[in-house]
Formats: structure tokens, C-alpha cells, sequence
């Protein structure tokens, strides 16, 4: 099993995938699949029997990493190991330069306050969505400075 | 064009940055008298803004552009420093962004 992403924010709302094996939704039965954030419980969304879905519930505080398990019954709980990092939102004030070459390759800087260095670096990223072409966002890495 | 940043893969910010992008084609005239007397040199290619504060860089030292459009960046032509009776190539070098410096191959 594994889940994606580990980590949100505070406020919550954060949908994370749940990907396994012989998930189920089957009510009738009392199966009905649940996902835990430390201590609060929230109801899973059934996609298939390989993949769950549950939203991340809002917390008070800042950088705490709680313990992430799932259960097909809201009693029986996986012992994963897993955890859920919640770190704080971003206050973002500049980008710098706000323009590049066609050419690409150049550094563009955020600078700001409240940057998390408790995320996956993999995930840290830039998306570039166009406003005026049909063209999809392009997404390069971001590298964490300070 | 619209760029955002997400910390953990699935949600980005929603602070509605703006990114553009801009090519350098060109540059004219690529010679002129040691006294300054071209006047400027004009670089063109599109997607030039001056709040994106572009320099020209002639010979190492920085200037303001005496212009800037869209499509043109007009560099100023200073007297050569060596001297009114210098002759040769200097290096010629625009950051269109104030970070990112295009040097033209063979300079003025």
C-alpha cells in the first residue's frame, strides 16, 4: 500500500490517494473504509477495489507529522507505519525574475514566508499553465533554499 | 502565463503569479566610432517590458537601456573608455529580466 501526498496543510482539504489491494465498499456489511490522521477519522471515498481517496481534515498547529493508517470498517486499522506531515501555507509575496527566455533553463525565485523544508523535495514543484494557448501546465522541480 | 507552486505534489498556491517569456533575435548597428557618436545599439526580438528593469552591459560596465518597447531594447553608446582613438571589439552583453544576461557573440 502507499499513499500520495504526505503531507498538507493545516487548514485541511488535502485529497490523498490511497493506493492497495482488495479495498471494498460494501455498507450492508459494515464495510465501509475510513482513513485516520493521528486521531481523527474521516470517511474514505471508495474509487475501486486498488484505490481510496480521503480528504485531509484541518488541524491546529503547524509541522506535526501524525500517523496515517486505514481501515476497511472504521474499527480494524492497517499498522503501515505510514505518516501525514501538515505544515503551514506558504505566504508568497515575490517572484523574481518574472520573465524569462523562450530559450528556458532560467532560475525564478519565490521568496516569501512559511516554506516547509517537511515535504518529499520530489514533490516540490512549479507549474507552468498557459493563459492563452490550448497547451497543458508544464511542471519543473523546486529547490528549497532557505 | 500563469505559474504556481505546490510543496506536496497536489495543491498549489493560488496567488496568481505571472510569468512571460521573451526572446532576443538581434542587434544593430554592430560597429561605431570610439567617440560614442552612434548613438545606441538597438536590440530586437519580443517580449520586452521595462518593470522587468533590463540593463545593457557595454565593454563590463551596466547601463540603463534609453528605451524599451515589446519588440526593441535601445542600448546608449558611451565613448569607448579606452579612448577616442580605441579600436576593436568590446564585449556587449542585455539581461532583458535583470537577471539573465544574453552576450552577443562578437560584441561592438
Amino acid at each position: 500500500m502507499k499513499i500520495f501526498p504526505s503531507a498538507g496543510y493545516v487548514k485541511g482539504g488535502t485529497f490523498v490517494e490511497i493506493l492497495g489491494t482488495w479495498f471494498d465498499y460494501a455498507p450492508q456489511y459494515g464495510i465501509v473504509p475510513h482513513c485516520k490522521f493521528g486521531n481523527t477519522i474521516v470517511r474514505a471515498h471508495f474509487d475501486s477495489t486498488v484505490r481510496l481517496v480521503c480528504q485531509s481534515p484541518a488541524v491546529q498547529g503547524t509541522n506535526a507529522v501524525l500517523d496515517f493508517e486505514v481501515s476497511l470498517n472504521g474499527v480494524d486499522w492497517t499498522y503501515t507505519n505510514f505518516t501525514f506531515a501538515y505544515i503551514e501555507e506558504p505566504k508568497m509575496e515575490k517572484i523574481y525574475p518574472d520573465m524569462g527566455s523562450i530559450e528556458g533553463g532560467e532560475r525564478v525565485y519565490f521568496s516569501g514566508d512559511g516554506f516547509s523544508n517537511h515535504t518529499d523535495p520530489l514533490h516540490y514543484k512549479c507549474r507552468f499553465t498557459p493563459q492563452t494557448l490550448q497547451l497543458p501546465p508544464k511542471e519543473t522541480q523546486v529547490a528549497f533554499l532557505n | 502565463m500563469t505559474v504556481q507552486v505546490t510543496q506536496n505534489g497536489v495543491d498549489y498556491d493560488n496567488h496568481g503569479f505571472e510569468y512571460s517569456y521573451y526572446s532576443v533575435d538581434r542587434y544593430f548597428p554592430k560597429s561605431g566610432p570610439s567617440d560614442g557618436k552612434t548613438g545606441s545599439i538597438v536590440v530586437s526580438g519580443q517580449g520586452f517590458k521595462p518593470s522587468a528593469k533590463p540593463m545593457c552591459k557595454l565593454n563590463g560596465t551596466e547601463h540603463a537601456p534609453v528605451s524599451v518597447t515589446h519588440k526593441e531594447i535601445r542600448c546608449p553608446v558611451p565613448p569607448a573608455e579606452a579612448g577616442k582613438d580605441f579600436f576593436g571589439n568590446v564585449d556587449f552583453a542585455i539581461t532583458p529580466n535583470g537577471a539573465a544576461w544574453k552576450v552577443f557573440d562578437g560584441g561592438f
